[in-house]
């Protein structure tokens, strides 16, 4: 066996362990799972206060939905305020926000520029609510989300934070349908890494978090732009639990070109890869189990498997682009030297790592089907999915690749948007 | 499961798939040996009813030769032959199937030159020696030329032979034809050209019936090369 050889079968049989380990753990819950599909929303008899703070920069377009969408929650309106901050826009925003100015549910505020993290802190101090989140302005919440959530920090005292299932918001094009599968994906995983006590990330779409949290381990810091990410790892630090609740929807817009979502993707990547190096002390301690074996090593096998395939990829096609050129200058074009398909059944590969990568594609479907049930976006499997794995696997590598060469060369944390 | 009882429990389960895969890919590998193999025999069958049909001919008209002496599946052999050298893990049973099979492109090319003398054709033929480009830097290029020249002149018979194999009736062709060990080597129509030959230089070698398109025998009779450039094909 060759080397790239066992270095192929040892990245597969890493990746395969990871799909094979939520596998497991879903169906060490199956009957929990089973039950979210039609969860009622719970009886709640405690309304503790809630905050929601809209951090806005540049949002003139969207601002307005955002809050709308937090005033239709099934929430008592006297428990319930949002907190405005628009974090020195450029825009109209503010103009678009002084329309709330005297709207008794909601508080505005204006700050100088200082970024999501500075912009979500400033709420922080700014409310005495017993329960704080956020939501991007860029996203929209169901009504019965927050009620349920709420009814698990009423019924689990552990939970720290609660987190909601991402789904993408009215996808217009491939690339946001594609987008759509992999939110779907998501909240299986997440779910999973739930169930594991081992989520990494708190998302800035209406993630909610105990004020007495703040005042434990601090609020939201910069951390490489990525400040949703950071608070999860300090969270599990400090052994607070954080909860996903899977029926608690938010949707959010997705980037609709390729450009915006490599500069997005690359923010996410580049912050999970500085954020683990911060918090490398969390690796592989037995204190802190799943989220210290599984969660930090899963996260960084699958940048290194996607890293090492790409070039191996690359690598394949430089020689095929050099055989054929190097074959048309010695003897020029001819059909015996184009790229012919043979249909008989003796050229299917059937070596060993054609059958594992089988098996891992069925895993990876049985992960979006689970995910797109859980989001309640249909019963499986859909022609987006085809589009998710043929435009994922193109341009993924090139932010993974980007991500790690930033860091590696020590480039600095990439730009928001 | 409570601590690492499940993380030993996945790797049991995720090193019981890995055994299942390679199991089914030990499985599927002989069968593609089999189907060699049976290729195989319908090419020695092949050969053995043409020497036969030959032999009846010598007493009979040449008009319906065409039809009758070498068989089709000795290409689909080559092709599949040089697709498990690639991809099979297990090289020792294909090995002994590349030496009856350069056996049988023997067999081939002597009844290719008996019917070419007995009936009169004009039927050019190729034997090239190659080894692996690790040994042989230029074969890959030689292998494009013939490859090339096949496509222009699908009469051309080419075939294709790894000096390197452990086989008596290679080493008996390379004393014939005295083809140096600086490979890749030609014999066209009997003339042994040592060292890589261009495109160019190779036509016009060909003699005239060949390069004549009014000439040309049919492609379904036509080996193609097989040589370290067209192993991926």
């Amino acid at each position: 066996m060759t080397i790239p050889e066992i270095l192929t079968y040892t990245v597969v049989f890493l990746a395969m362990y990871v799909q094979l380990f939520l596998l497991v753990t879903y169906f060490e819950h199956r009957k929990e799972m089973k039950k979210l599909k039609n969860e009622p929303i719970p009886a709640v008899d405690h309304y503790p206060k809630v905050a929601i703070i809209v951090p806005c920069w540049n949002e003139e377009s969207t601002v307005h939905g955002t809050i709308a969408s937090i005033l239709a929650l099934e929430y008592p309106e006297d428990r319930l305020e949002v907190i405005a901050v628009d974090d020195g826009s450029t825009d109209k925003t503010w103009e678009h926000l002084l329309q709330y100015k005297d709207h008794p549910r909601v508080r505005i505020f204006k700050k100088e520029n200082g970024g999501k993290h500075t912009a979500i802190n400033f709420g922080i101090d700014n409310t005495d609510a017993d329960i704080i989140g956020g939501l991007d302005a860029d996203s929209f919440v169901a009504p019965d989300a927050l009620i349920r959530m709420i009814g698990i920090f009423n019924t689990n005292k552990d939970a720290w934070a609660v987190t909601p299932s991402l789904v993408v918001h009215n996808p217009k094009n491939l690339l946001q349908y594609a987008q759509r599968v992999e939110y779907n994906m998501s909240t299986y995983n997440k779910k999973m890494l739930s169930l594991l006590g081992a989520i990494h990330v708190t998302p800035g779409p209406f993630s909610l978090f105990r004020r007495e949290m703040f005042a434990k381990i601090g609020k939201f810091k910069k951390a490489h732009n990525t400040e949703d990410q950071e608070l999860a790892y300090r969270m599990q630090e400090n052994h607070l639990e954080i909860v996903h609740s899977v029926n608690s929807f938010v949707y959010t817009s997705s980037p609709n070109t390729i450009k915006k979502l490599y500069v997005q993707r690359l923010r996410w990547i580049y912050g999970f890869i500085q954020n683990t190096i911060d918090y490398r002390r969390l690796l592989f301690k037995r204190e802190y189990l799943n989220f210290s074996f599984f969660t930090l090593p899963s996260g960084i096998i699958s940048i290194v498997a996607v890293v090492y395939l790409a070039i191996v990829f690359m690598y394949d096609a430089i020689i095929f682009v050099i055989k054929k050129v190097t074959q048309y200058s010695i003897a020029g074009f001819s059909p015996s030297s184009a790229v012919h398909v043979n249909f008989d059944w003796f050229y299917i590969n059937t070596q060993t790592v054609s059958f594992v990568t089988v098996i891992l594609y069925l895993l990876l479907m049985f992960s979006i089907v689970m995910g797109t049930r859980l989001n309640k976006q249909g019963n499986g499997f859909h022609w987006h999915v085809l589009a998710y794995m043929l435009i994922y696997s193109v341009i993924a590598p090139f932010w993974l690749l980007k991500a790690v060469w930033n860091t590696i060369a020590r480039r600095g944390q990439p730009k928001w948007r | 499961m409570k601590g690492f009882k499940k993380y030993f429990i996945v790797l049991i389960i995720t090193a019981a798939v890995f055994t299942i895969a390679w199991y089914l890919s030990i499985y599927f590998n002989q069968r593609k040996i089999e189907e060699i193999k049976q290729v195989q025999t319908k090419v020695t069958t092949d050969i053995l009813a043409s020497e036969t049909q030959f032999d009846l001919l010598q007493e009979m008209s040449c008009e319906n030769t065409e039809a009758t002496y070498l068989s089709s599946e000795i290409s689909e052999l080559a092709d599949k032959i040089s697709y498990g050298e690639l991809h099979f893990s297990d090289q020792t049973e294909l090995s002994l199937l590349k030496q009856q099979y350069s056996v049988l492109e023997v067999k081939d090319y002597l009844l290719t030159k008996r019917v070419s003398a007995r009936c009169k054709e004009d039927i050019t033929t190729i034997l090239y020696f190659y080894a692996d480009k690790d040994s042989c830097a230029d074969c890959v290029s030689q292998g494009y030329v013939l490859d090339a020249l096949r496509s222009q002149y699908p009469g051309i018979r080419v075939y294709s032979f790894d000096a390197r194999l452990d086989s008596s009736t290679i080493r008996a062709l390379l004393s014939i034809y005295k083809v140096s060990a600086a490979l890749p080597s030609i014999v066209l129509n009997d003339k042994t050209h040592n060292g890589f030959v261009s495109l160019a230089d190779l036509k016009k070698m060909l003699p005239v019936s060949v390069t004549a398109p009014t000439k040309q025998t049919p492609a379904t009779s036509a080996l193609k090369v097989k040589s370290p450039s067209t192993k991926s094909d």
